[in-house]
Formats: C-alpha cells, structure tokens, sequence
C-alpha cells in the first residue's frame, strides 16, 4: 500500500444485462465512465492514467477489446488480466500507479462484453489443460460442483444452505437497480431449477451479464475535503497454483479452504489494522459466482474456523452475524466476469460512502471487497472506509 | 514532500529457443525466471509479487497465466498480468516498488510462437466489421507503414523495390539510403549475439513492400527481470543497474486517425521517461527498440529522435548504439518484446552483452552508462512504453 491515503471518488456503473445489442462496447464504456467522472467532479483531463480490465478475448470474440473502448489518446494506458478478479487488480495497479507519484489520479474500467460468446462456458472450457483436462468438458461450472462435493463429504453441508445464500443473494438484488431483471426467489425456488452439474443447480450459478464498471481513485492531496470518499485501507492479492490435485492435500490448506483468499485478507487486514472481521466490518460484497464458493469464503475472511464454516452458514441464513453480506446482490445476481471484481470494490465504496440507495445498509463505517479469479486461483481483497486513513 | 523508492535492476535472464520439442512452455518460462533469480543471487522466497505479460490468443488458452503464472513463480504470492508488451508489466512492477508496495517484484513475460502464430491471433484485434475483412494483422499494419514512409520521404517502391541499379543504389530512392547496409548491419549484430535465436520458428512471406530478411527472427520467447528497491547502502547499491525514468503514451485505435509513418506515442513516452530521468537524446549510449521488423525499428528510432527523419536507416547501419543486440533479428515474439529488449540492455550496461557488448561510451572506452527502451504494444503500436536505465 502507498504511504499516501488513495481513495476512491467517483464511482460509475453501466445496468448489468445479459446482453446489449444495441450499445457497442465503447457506449458501454462511456456510460460507466461519464457517471464516474461527474460522481468526481472532474473532466477527462484530471486523469493522469487510464487502466482496463478485460478477461479471456474469448469471452468479447475481439483481442484486446479495450484498445477500441477504453484506452484514451494521450493518457498513459494498459490492460490488465486476471481473470474473474481482473476488476480488482486493476484497482491493484491504480493504487501503485498513484502511490508511485505517476498520477494524482486514475481511472480504471472493467468491461466485459461475454453477451456476444455463443456459450461462455464453452470458452471457460479453453481455461484448462488442452491434453489432461479439457476432454473431462471440465467447466467453471463443473469445477465448482467439484468444490461443492467435497464440502458436502468433509463439513456436512446440505443443498439447503447453498440454496439458502443464494435466495439471499437474490432477494437482496432486487434493491439494486443495476441489476436487470432480479427478483426474488425462494429457497425452494432455487432448488427448483434445473441441475447444472450435480450439486449446483441453476440458480446457485451466476448468470451470463454483460457490463462496464468504473472508478475515480485519488490521492489524498487532491481530494476535497467535502467529497465523499471511500478510503482504501488495504489491499491483498494471492495466487494460487493452477492444478487442483496440487491443492487437495498440503499444508497451507486444500482446495476448499480457498487459500490465496486467505492469504490476501491477512495482507488486506493488516493493513487496515482488522483484528477481528466479524465485529469490525460492516459490509462484505463477495466476488462469490456460486453460492458454494460463498460458502468456503467465510472461514477465508477470517469470519469462522475451516470446521465452523457449516454451522456459521447456519448463523449467516439466520440472519444472526450483525454481517451484511452482498446488499446488492453479489455476483450472483450480475457477473460479467472481467468487470464483476471491480463492482464489489464499487459496490463496497458506496456503502462506504453512504451513496448505495436503497441497497444502503445502516451504519457502515467499514467494507471489505473480495475479486476471484481462474478456478479459486487469484484473489484479492480490499478494505474500504468512510474514514480517511489517519484520522 | 513523498520521497518515492528507487528501483534496482538485480538479475536478468532470456530465453530465445526454437521450437524446442523437448519443453513445454511453462518448462521454458521455468527455466527462464529461475535463471533470472539466479542471476540476482536471490530464491523465489525473497519475492515478494509476481508481474507479467502474456496473451492468452498467443499461448493457446483462455486466462492462460492460470498455467503459466505459477510456473513463472506466482505460487502463494502477489500476481498480476498484464495482456500488454512486457516493457509495460516492467514498468507496473517498477510502480509497485516506487510505491513502497513491495520490496522485490519478478518479472517475466513471454510468446511462443511455435505453438500458435501470433499473426493469426492479431488478426483478431482488428474490428470485426470494417478491418478484419481486409486480413490485416500487426505484419500487414508494418508493411502498411513501410509504404507510408516511402510516400512521405519522396521514395517509391515500385515494380523494382528491392533491385539495385548498377551503382548498388537501391532504385526505392533516398529514403532507403542505408537499407540494405542497415539489413546486414542487423542480421550481423544478430549473428554475435550469444542469446540470438538464429533459426526462426516459421517462414512468414514478406508483405510489400518488404523484404524477407528485413523481418524478424520468429522465436519462442521468455524474458524475466528482478526489480528491487535500491539499497540504501552505497556498498550494495553500486553497479546496480537502476530504472531512473519511465513514460507512457496512447494514440487513437483506428489506423486512419494515425500517422503510419512514424509513431507519436512512442516520441511522448520516450519524453516522459527522458524527462523523469534528467536526460536528455544526447545523453543516451545505448537505446533498443522493439519493433516487429526493420521498417518499426527504423520508424521509431526516427519518432524517438534517435535518427533524424528519413535517416532511419542510415543511423540503424551506422550508429553502434542503436540495437546493438539486432533487434528483432536476433529473436522476437510478442508480447516478449519490450522486455527481451530491457534485458539486453540490462546486460549491456553490466558490460555482460558479450559478442555484442559495446565498448565505447561518450567516446571513450567503457560499457555504455545510460540507455533507452522503448516499445509498443497491440494494436499496431497504439500504445508505448519507455523506460530509461542507468549505471
């Protein structure tokens, strides 16, 4: 982290759908950008640096997209991509961009285009070894259900609990007016819907959704300070290995204890000087595409013990935490996977803010948002405050 | 006032194979970063971050740092990668070291070509409804700069590009003065350079108006770079190669809305980073620019101000200075590139650039002391990266 507090100010968000034929990706960009600089009150030429974010060229059936929507002549510019937490890594690199003394400010936008894909999950399929694995029609759908089996084999959870969360998950989207299309739905309405790879059915699987996202982030000295903020207090990022059977027995953790999450929380927490997440933060938005990998982030956060992580689903569901969790929805609910890291950043930033409408939750001094990439592979986590670092 | 952190060159390694049956490419890049921590005197356990540059559309799978990122040591620590030309994640990495981020950041970036032909994969940058029809790719786009150049310098190729009169005087006219002694002058620092890859992966044919032998070398790629802060202790820090300038700039996406013949990003990094470092064109003793073929490299040695304009040629045959290591005649694959530049430079103000190590700087005898980088990225060099060096 810079020594220099960075905060965000200015948030933009395009509606989240699943596809948008009648906008190119650029109008897309220009939606979430425009919102974003006028939240900041500055022009084009208060940026310093302009960073993207866009996942496997696959997904949009263009490379590098982003040279044609987002880059901007004459401003310092480059790509990056992680994956499902290329959002936040971009915030990522904002934060050393600015920290370095290159810019004062940065905007950074996450585009994501997956609408045009004839399957998404057939590209995802691309993702894993040509030789070894791709024949097994190995997706991030059936990598997930792997997941969810062996939390069912070793913590006893029940498709009740994923159904659950993602009943949660639902019902709290329809207060996010981003996300077209949400409603609410039942425990046994998720249930209902069809099995896409045994455990997980359809509604415990984030949809295909189509969206841009954008930030304003800003160093302290050129911040006023009547402008709202959402300071960020730390930022952890970890990779993991790519093999799954290299992660099922080791001592650092198995597959299911999600452990680069792990790792970027302690990193995000020391930071932020989080001793005790479960009492000291407010908010969580989760970059959590199934509700299972919602399930094995809590004891990553450092919100239960690996073995308590069935029955603090049980305290979650209960509404018994004093945690909110996903106030809009979560990925869930709109997913379009490069951008979908960097909407829970902005999501977290209006709660922060007190900015999140009626998704706003009581009280929130402090939000953590998580980004998760590449199988459980690459994760972040960033901690968000009202409250500039310092004070 | 913030004092930002100097950043350190500690150890550089290249690998320019062939077609290298015997290794996969997470075994090349393997062997590559490990001969780069190597080269620093440091293990895998001082690093703290892993930053790099990868394609997924080059390496053959979607989010392909999935596999290749562990290989390249992102295992259990801070990874981000870029879809950019190396000399861009060197640039990141340097940010996050300026930034008081990290401490010791690796680098690495890569192509191979010998697995997919990364002019197929740029064919997919163009825009699917008014370019791509036409079978552009990034070679097309150089050959469409080569012929821009020749009309802007009076020159015209016609049927006889290529012929000689009988005074060995190219018949294209005077802005090819130097071409064919700037060709040998490249294929002959290729041939003494102990890195070179001297058999290319494929034969492309060269598109008009150019020639074969002014193409590059087409190589399976790996280049890796430790960064570090810069000790505080003058005993560690001396001989320690240090970045001292760095510079960024972006031109529009559409080819039309550019000038084809010259690069003008290139000129505002090279500016920048020139700038940030107090230098000035004249200080520099040794400069590497990547460019696809002899056309890009003379173009953005005159953009630069390395060579005056229409002189490209004349100073890339001359001037020992300019690409001493051949360019990219002596191996390239994107998006490798900028870094595999870097570390030839790196080499050559360590003195350790063997058979074509400079011996002469601000002339007197002695390894060069400063040098400029300077490369461009997708799409046909709408973005550029520049990075000074000093000893």
């Amino acid at each position: 982290m810079s020594r220099e507090p960075i905060g965000i100010v200015g948030v933009g968000q395009t509606p989240y759908r699943r596809s948008n034929p009648g906008l190119s990706a650029g109008e897309l960009v220009k939606i979430a950008v425009d919102e974003a600089l006028a939240d900041a009150g500055l022009g084009i030429d208060a940026i310093g640096a302009v960073i993207g974010g866009v996942a496997p060229d696959a997904l949009a059936g263009i490379k590098d997209i982003d040279r044609m929507s987002i880059s901007v002549p004459g401003r310092p510019y480059f790509r990056v991509n992680t994956g499902g937490a290329t959002g936040s890594s971009i915030v990522q690199a904002a934060l050393a961009w600015i920290g370095a003394g290159r810019a004062d400010t940065v905007l950074v936008v996450a585009l994501e285009r997956m609408g045009q894909a004839s399957t998404a999950q057939s590209i995802f399929n691309t993702i894993f070894d040509p030789i070894y694995e791709k024949d097994f029609v190995l997706t991030t759908i059936t990598m997930a259900a792997l997941r969810a089996s062996m939390l069912v084999k070793r913590h006893g959870f029940t498709e009740q609990h994923w159904a659950g969360i993602a009943s949660r998950n639902f019902t709290n989207a329809v207060d996010n007016p981003l996300a077209i299309g949400a409603r609410a739905l039942t425990p046994e309405q998720v249930l209902a819907s069809p099995m896409l790879a045994w455990p997980i059915h359809r509604y415990e699987a984030c949809p295909t959704t189509e969206g841009a996202c954008a930030l304003v982030l800003s160093r302290a000295g050129v911040i006023g300070c009547a402008h709202s903020t959402a300071w960020i207090h730390g930022m952890g990022g970890s990779s993991d290995t790519y093999s799954m059977g290299e992660r099922m027995n080791r001592p650092e953790g198995s597959l299911i204890e999600m452990v680069p999450l792990r790792r970027a929380a302690e990193a995000a927490y020391r930071q932020a000087g989080i001793t005790d997440p479960g009492r000291q933060v407010r908010v969580f938005e989760l970059q959590a595409p199934f509700s299972i990998i919602e399930a094995m982030a809590y004891p990553a956060l450092g919100l239960c013990e690996v073995e308590r992580s069935r029955p603090f689903v049980d305290e979650v569901l209960a509404g018994a935490t004093g945690i909110e969790f996903n106030p809009s929805g979560g990925a869930q609910a709109v997913n379009p996977v490069s951008a979908t890291a960097l909407i829970r950043i902005a999501e977290a930033a209006q709660q922060a803010r007190g900015l999140a409408g009626a998704r706003q939750r009581d009280g929130v001094r402090r939000a953590v948002a998580t980004g998760q990439g590449g199988a459980t592979q690459f994760s972040t986590v960033c901690v968000l405050s009202a409250d500039q670092p310092g004070d | 006032m913030t004092q930002y952190h100097a950043v350190a060159v500690e150890g550089v390694a290249l690998e320019l194979t062939s077609a290298d049956r015997r290794r996969a490419l997470p075994e090349l890049i393997f062997s590559c970063v490990s001969a780069a921590l190597a080269d620093a005197g440091v293990t895998l356990a001082d690093v703290d971050a892993v930053t790099i540059a990868c394609e997924d559309l080059i390496d053959g799978r979607s989010l392909s740092s999935m596999i290749t990122g562990p290989a390249a040591g992102a295992y259990l620590r801070d990874e981000i990668r870029l879809s950019e030309d190396g000399l861009a994640a060197l640039s990141l990495a340097a940010a996050q070291l300026q930034s008081g981020t990290f401490e010791r950041v690796l680098v690495a970036a890569w192509g191979r070509p010998a697995e997919a032909d990364p002019e197929v994969a740029s064919a997919a940058g163009f825009d699917p409804f008014t370019t791509q029809p036409f079978g552009l790719t990034e070679l097309t786009v150089s050959a469409l700069r080569a012929s821009a150049y020749l009309r802007r310098y009076g020159a015209t190729p016609g049927p006889g590009a290529g012929d000689h009169d009988d005074d060995g005087r190219d018949r294209a006219g005077l802005a090819l003065d130097g071409r064919d002694r700037a060709v040998r002058a490249r294929r002959e620092r290729a041939d003494r350079n102990p890195r070179a890859n001297r058999v290319p992966v494929r034969s492309v044919p060269a598109p008009y108006p150019m020639r074969h032998e002014e193409m590059r070398t087409e190589t399976d790629a790996v280049a890796s770079v430790v960064l570090c802060r810069l000790p505080q202790s003058e005993a560690e820090a001396r001989g320690l190669v240090r970045i001292t300038g760095v510079g960024h700039a972006t031109e529009s996406y559409h080819l039309g809305d550019r000038l084809m013949s010259g690069f003008p990003s290139a000129r505002a990094a090279a500016e920048h980073a020139l700038a940030e470092a107090g230098r000035t064109l004249d200080g520099v003793e040794v400069a590497e620019v990547a460019g696809r073929t002899i056309w890009d490299e003379i173009q953005l040695l005159e953009s630069v101000g390395l060579a005056d304009p229409g002189g490209g040629f004349t100073a890339l045959a001359d001037d020992p200075r300019l690409n001493p290591s051949g360019g990219a005649a002596a191996g390239d694959c994107a998006p490798a590139t900028g870094l595999v530049r870097f570390a030839e430079t790196a080499l050559q103000l360590t003195g350790r650039a063997g058979g074509v190590q400079l011996a002469v700087r601000a002339g007197r005898a002695g390894t060069p002391r400063v040098a400029l980088v300077v490369s461009g990225a997708a799409l046909a060099g709408q973005t550029h990266t520049a990075v000074v060096a000093e000893r």
